[in-house]
């Protein structure tokens, strides 16, 4: 299982459409069995959702974006969890731990999103944690 | 008045106007957030307020190219630059963004002010305008294209033969294919030919077909173009190429509706609408014999002229976006449009090639810009070559303001006294056109339509 966040410095990217790179952690059985930061900077827009889908991504945790993008990756399969802010490492600890619905890991205006989490076969534990 | 009121009347005037104004400290937090940029945004001030502003945007220049750090870094500011923002719903919004320095009574910079309008109504309304331009794919606010799109869906219906003329790269086959999308036709073929492009006897087996043993080779019979366009349109281009024999044969399927294949005995019915185009003047070829007058009369039903890309300039930049959006589909790009410098460039450039050519510049625009605006230097070298030549002015003892006004009048010449297109050309204003107009003298001659 990989999961990608799009990285800005040490940020989650303000928006996946322009991201120039992205944070990659592959998972096996509970434990983080490697980590890699790839450029996407120089893929165009439309190709996105296809090259995360060539990376074997299955999860991508990002920033805000726009709606034809974000469909484009639920119909590869790809679950998505927009409108993330905060540091990078912060979030995947976060991801790990069911806590991105925390506050401070979501972006102004987007409490409540209805498309937020969507395609989440976590979704109920992302929901579950204590903090509001 | 009073500090505390001139603070008050300052958040009364911003809380007014339907421009988006907000201001960030120097850590890139809001400080403040007016009303029209909550409701541009959907965002509360309350939610706004104290977080990082590119959270609060998520616009397509915060990553790469932050128009408020430009401005806090340089000192100047960026006036009407056009980006996206995304909503929270996923939308795009397309805005014009302005930026500026924040600063305290001791001219201490504490951050930076930016301005920004909503453009999705103009947008959708240059869409409307678009459409209004675009008939079957042409693509024009020409008045000669205009008068051809008026009466296409007429020459449409009709089964008649129609000659199109017009120099290489004007769109002629693009126009014989909106003719046959529009014709009760539309559901058969519509199968195209260069003439120029096949020797003559290989372009009557082409057209007509040949039957087995025909000729040496002729092992199997073959149909041709004709036979393949049964029941639809056939598009004959460079017709003013073909040999005078052929001419012949032509003349008979035009008249007789029916034609021979080689080394066939009987004729074959053909139910074959012809549209056929050239960028010679026929008639000239009649005159010196080397046209049929009476094939000339015969594919001459009904002509439609289509004009030189420097005859319709206007067209220039609706174009412009037009292969823009096309290329951004066809290489996955991310264009957002073209500089006003590159376009001024485009608009003085005379297309030989017509509107294959400026496809063809845009195309090689599109290599170059990795994502963005198409500047000058995205262009090819030819272009800006000729624009460098074309800045050195023969001033031949004229005063500046006699080389200024002959520039003007020149250019308001090629664009037949169009402002809007010429101010474009020129990259200036229209109102300062207008002025110098004034200033200068230069009027406009009498309305003339063609």
């Amino acid at each position: 299982m990989k999961v990608a966040i799009t990285r800005w410095g040490t940020r989650v990217s303000p928006l996946f459409d322009t991201a120039q790179q992205i944070a990659l952690w592959e998972l096996r059985g509970g434990e983080i069995a490697g980590r890699q930061d790839i450029s996407i900077g120089y893929v165009p827009p439309p190709f996105r959702a296809d090259f995360l889908a060539g990376l074997g991504v299955g999860t991508l945790i990002c920033g805000g974006i726009s709606g034809f993008l974000h469909q484009q990756l639920l119909a590869r399969g790809i679950q998505v969890i927009p409108w993330v802010t905060g540091e990078v490492e912060d979030v995947f600890r976060a991801y790990l731990h069911d806590r991105l619905h925390w506050k401070r890991f979501v972006m102004p205006g987007c409490r409540g999103c209805r498309h937020r989490f969507r395609g989440s076969a976590k979704r109920r534990s992302l929901f579950s944690s204590r903090e509001d | 008045m009073s500090r505390k009121s001139a603070i008050e009347a300052t958040e009364i005037i911003l809380e007014s106007i339907s421009d988006g104004v907000f201001t960030v400290d120097r850590n890139w937090r809001v400080t403040s957030f007016n009303q029209a940029a909550e409701k541009i945004t959907g965002i509360s001030r309350q939610e706004a307020l104290g977080r990082f502003c590119w959270e609060v945007f998520r616009a397509s220049i915060c990553e790469t190219d932050c128009a408020l750090k430009q401005t806090l870094e340089t000192g100047r500011p960026v006036v009407n630059k056009a980006i996206y923002v995304v909503n929270a719903a996923g939308k795009r919004i397309p805005i014009s963004i302005s930026t500026g320095i924040l600063r305290d009574g001791q001219k201490q910079v504490i951050g930076g002010v930016e301005t920004f309008r909503d453009l999705s109504l103009v947008e959708e309304l240059r869409k409307e305008l678009h459409g209004r331009y675009t008939f079957a794919d042409i693509i024009s606010k020409n008045y000669q294209m205009q008068q051809i799109f008026k009466i296409l869906p007429d020459v449409a219906q009709s089964d008649s033969t129609v000659l199109i003329t017009g120099p290489t790269g004007s769109g002629k086959e693009l126009l014989a294919r909106a003719i046959h999308n529009l014709s009760p036709r539309s559901s058969g073929p519509l199968v195209a030919v260069n003439c120029a492009a096949l020797p003559d006897t290989l372009l009557e087996a082409e057209l007509f077909g040949y039957e087995a043993g025909a000729f040496t080779d002729a092992k199997k019979s073959k149909p041709g173009r004709f036979a393949r366009a049964q029941g639809g349109t056939l598009f004959l281009d460079e017709i003013g190429d073909i040999s005078a024999a052929l001419q012949v044969k032509l003349l008979r399927v035009l008249q007789e509706k029916e034609y021979e294949p080689l080394g066939a005995t009987r004729p074959v019915k053909a139910d074959v609408r012809v549209l056929a185009a050239t960028n010679k003047n026929l008639e000239e070829l009649v005159e010196r014999g080397l046209f049929r007058r009476d094939l000339y009369y015969r594919i001459n039903v009904l002509t439609l002229r289509l004009p030189r890309l420097v005859e319709r300039r206007e067209d220039i930049p609706l174009l412009v976006e037009h292969f823009i959006a096309r290329f951004n589909i066809l290489k996955g790009k991310d264009i957002a449009g073209i500089s006003e410098k590159a376009l001024a460039i485009l608009m003085r450039h005379d297309f030989p090639g017509n509107v294959r050519e400026l496809e063809n510049i845009i195309e090689h625009t599109f290599i170059l810009a990795r994502g963005g605006i198409i500047e000058p230097e995205h262009l090819p070298d030819y272009l800006q070559n000729a624009t460098l030549k074309a800045g050195v002015v023969p001033a031949g003892g004229q005063t500046l303001a006699e080389i200024e006004a002959k520039v003007i009048s020149d250019a308001l010449a090629r664009h037949n006294f169009k402002r809007l297109a010429t101010a474009r050309e020129l990259g200036i204003d229209k109102t300062t056109l207008w002025r110098k107009m004034k200033r200068y003298g230069i009027k406009a001659p009498p309305e003339k339509r063609p």
